[in-house]
């Protein structure tokens, strides 16, 4: 089964675009990019001498309050903005990303450190690479930890209750101001996770990692924007496609064009259920 | 209305004096620049004209240029290349649009990008019609009735000539049944529908205009460029030109001549500053924020700021000039 790590990387990609959709209708395109900021560091502080577990774990950690701060100096200006043009917003960090990556580490080409243990387990017959392993308990993790924050904390309800409706939410004395930057940290924390565990495989380059927000994306509609079970089975699904996709020869060069086929699938399929009735909330205006 | 007019003439007299101002390196800027200004203008008619999000300028760039430089291989001609490209790319665009009878906002801004990254992948970087990635497309600048644009302000001409056609085009659609009508999408969807408008009809419209524009701009790109790099046709590249477009404004022409400038002629002009280009992303993230927020981009907080200096001036005692009005009926 090669695609399994892959898809498992969309999947949680989908869940950070879930979490913080959820919790500030923002549909964030510059998701991925946040992540991909995340491993520049990462190989700088490699580069550095800095051993990778721990630099892995620092950036992890370092994204919830750059997240945060993200929220706090440019997001908040379009806190009651309908959701295209908080998602418009998102497009300007996305495309700003990639430029202050350019400007700060330039634009050749860096080696990504193979950190992850290299070893494999054979599951009836099935060989299963060590780093693909890791990537899957890293979701399981997410999710768990995820359900816990979302059934079985204040903060959890609290940020499902402001996702159903923020002014009532804020009536019933939810915090929203406060809450709404933990949710861009904990969704930036999510991305820097996927994205450091993805980029080896998938080369150091800022648009490649940048535009992985596709699938994810992807993933998260096939879960309807709601469904963690949907958006990991999604995930996954695609990540197999795309590799089955690779295997075969004549396709190989196509498989980035996998997501752009499901997404439209998907979203047509679903029509005005995802994403419009919140849309239609505010007046219809596109 | 007289002072957009006389801004038009003004704007159109810079640009037709612009090369005999600037160093011969310039008219090559300059030219490529004009390309650039209708890509802008394909963001224009989707954002500014009829309100829908497509982030897949640069895709149609290189369909355009892709299509163009087959056609004008097999027949010769780079007016039927021209004609040829525009053509395939209304029907690329009316495709895609189809998604925007269904789709609404972000949904299908979501699906024109998976269709730029689509494209790049697809076709501009896996020998697309035959086009082998590693040399890009190529097209010969033309000689048309008799004259040849061979040179770098010949082509700059040539490309505004295009330009001024394709403006007037979209200008004089906008006035049409189908520009109104996006007109009144673009403002309220509900209200447009609730008044019989045929929504989907307009929207794979809107759509196949600004494919048609965008094919027209990589045609242009194509022939100042002679040959092109896979990396102006990338997904970034989209989305960078929608930025621009945004940071300059989407409901006028002076603003997608400002952000075919920006796109090409700044970078240039801050690497003569010595500052890098690479700054350039960074300023249209900020012009975007920027925008959401504010007035119509650059273009329109200049006219903001100039209707409200001119009332200024008519309160401080210049009796019976009529008030000015920001954001009047026709943005030209």
């Amino acid at each position: 089964m090669a695609g399994l790590g892959l898809g498992a990387v969309y999947g949680l990609l989908g869940l950070g675009i879930m979490t913080l959709y959820r919790a500030t209708g923002v549909l964030n395109f510059a998701f991925a990019a946040i992540g991909m900021l995340a491993v520049y560091c990462f190989t700088s502080l490699v580069d550095a001498g800095v051993p990778a577990g721990l630099a892995f774990l620092a950036v992890v950690v370092g994204a919830f309050p750059a997240g945060a701060l993200l929220e706090l100096v440019v997001m908040r200006r379009f806190r009651d903005e309908d959701q295209t043009t908080k998602a418009v917003a998102t497009i300007a960090l996305l495309v700003g990303a990639i430029g202050l990556v350019r400007l700060i580490w330039g634009s050749e080409l860096r080696s990504i450190p193979q950190w992850l243990p290299e070893w494999n387990v054979e599951i009836s017959g099935a060989v299963l690479p060590s780093d693909r392993i890791v990537v899957l308990a890293a979701v399981a993790v997410v999710l768990v930890a995820l359900w816990f924050l979302f059934t079985r904390t204040r903060a959890g309800v609290a940020l499902r209750a402001m996702a159903d409706d923020r002014s009532t939410a804020a009536l019933v004395g939810i915090p929203i101001g406060r809450l709404t930057p933990l949710v861009w940290g904990l969704s930036a924390a999510m991305a820097a996770l996927a994205l450091v565990l993805v980029a080896p495989s998938r080369g150091p380059d800022a648009a490649t990692l940048s535009l992985l927000v596709i699938p994810g994306l992807a993933a998260a509609v096939i879960g309807d924007l709601r469904s963690p079970a949907g958006i990991v089975a999604g995930g996954l699904v695609l990540g197999v496609i795309e590799a089955e996709t690779g295997l075969w020869a004549k396709a190989a060069e196509n498989a980035l064009t996998v997501p752009f086929i499901v997404l439209l699938a998907v979203l047509l399929w679903r029509q005005r259920r995802v994403l419009i009735p919140a849309l239609e909330e505010n007046g219809g205006r596109a | 209305m007289n002072g957009r007019l006389l801004g038009g003439i003004v704007l159109l007299g810079a640009l037709i004096v612009a090369p005999q101002l600037t160093s011969p390196f310039w008219d090559f800027v300059l030219a490529t620049a004009v390309a650039y200004m209708i890509a802008a203008l394909s963001i224009n008619v989707l954002l500014g004209q009829a309100g829908m999000i497509g982030l897949f300028p640069a895709a149609f760039l290189g369909l355009g240029g892709y299509f163009a430089a087959v056609i004008a291989r097999e027949t010769g001609s780079w007016l039927l290349a021209l004609g040829g490209a525009t053509l395939v790319c209304l029907v690329v665009g009316a495709l895609v649009g189809l998604a925007g009878t269904r789709l609404r906002g972000m949904a299908f801004g979501i699906v024109t990008l998976a269709f730029a990254l689509a494209m790049e992948t697809f076709a501009f970087r896996h020998g697309f019609l035959g086009i082998d990635p590693a040399f890009g497309a190529t097209l010969d600048r033309p000689t048309l009735l008799g004259i040849d644009f061979l040179g770098d302000v010949a082509v700059y001409y040539l490309a505004l000539a295009i330009a001024v056609l394709t403006w007037a085009a979209v200008a004089l659609h906008e006035r049409t049944r189908p520009g109104r009508t996006w007109r009144a999408l673009r403002d309220d969807e509900v209200a447009a529908m609730s008044l019989g408008a045929r929504v989907g009809r307009y929207r794979i419209w809107a759509a196949a205009v600004s494919g048609a524009v965008g094919g027209v701009a990589g045609v242009v790109f194509l022939t100042v460029q002679g040959q092109t790099n896979v990396e102006s046709y990338t997904t970034v590249a989209s989305l960078l030109v929608f930025a621009a477009a945004m940071t300059a404004g989407t409901r006028s022409v002076a603003g997608a001549v400002l952000a075919g400038l920006l796109v090409v002629a700044l970078p240039e002009l801050l690497t003569e500053l010595g500052i890098s280009g690479e700054i350039v992303p960074l300023l249209f993230a900020f012009g975007v924020i920027t925008s959401l927020k504010g007035h119509d981009g650059i273009v329109g907080g200049v006219r903001h700021g100039a209707a409200v200096l001119g009332e200024r001036l008519r309160r401080a005692g210049a009796p019976g000039r009529p008030p000015a009005v920001e954001g009047g009926a026709a943005d030209a």
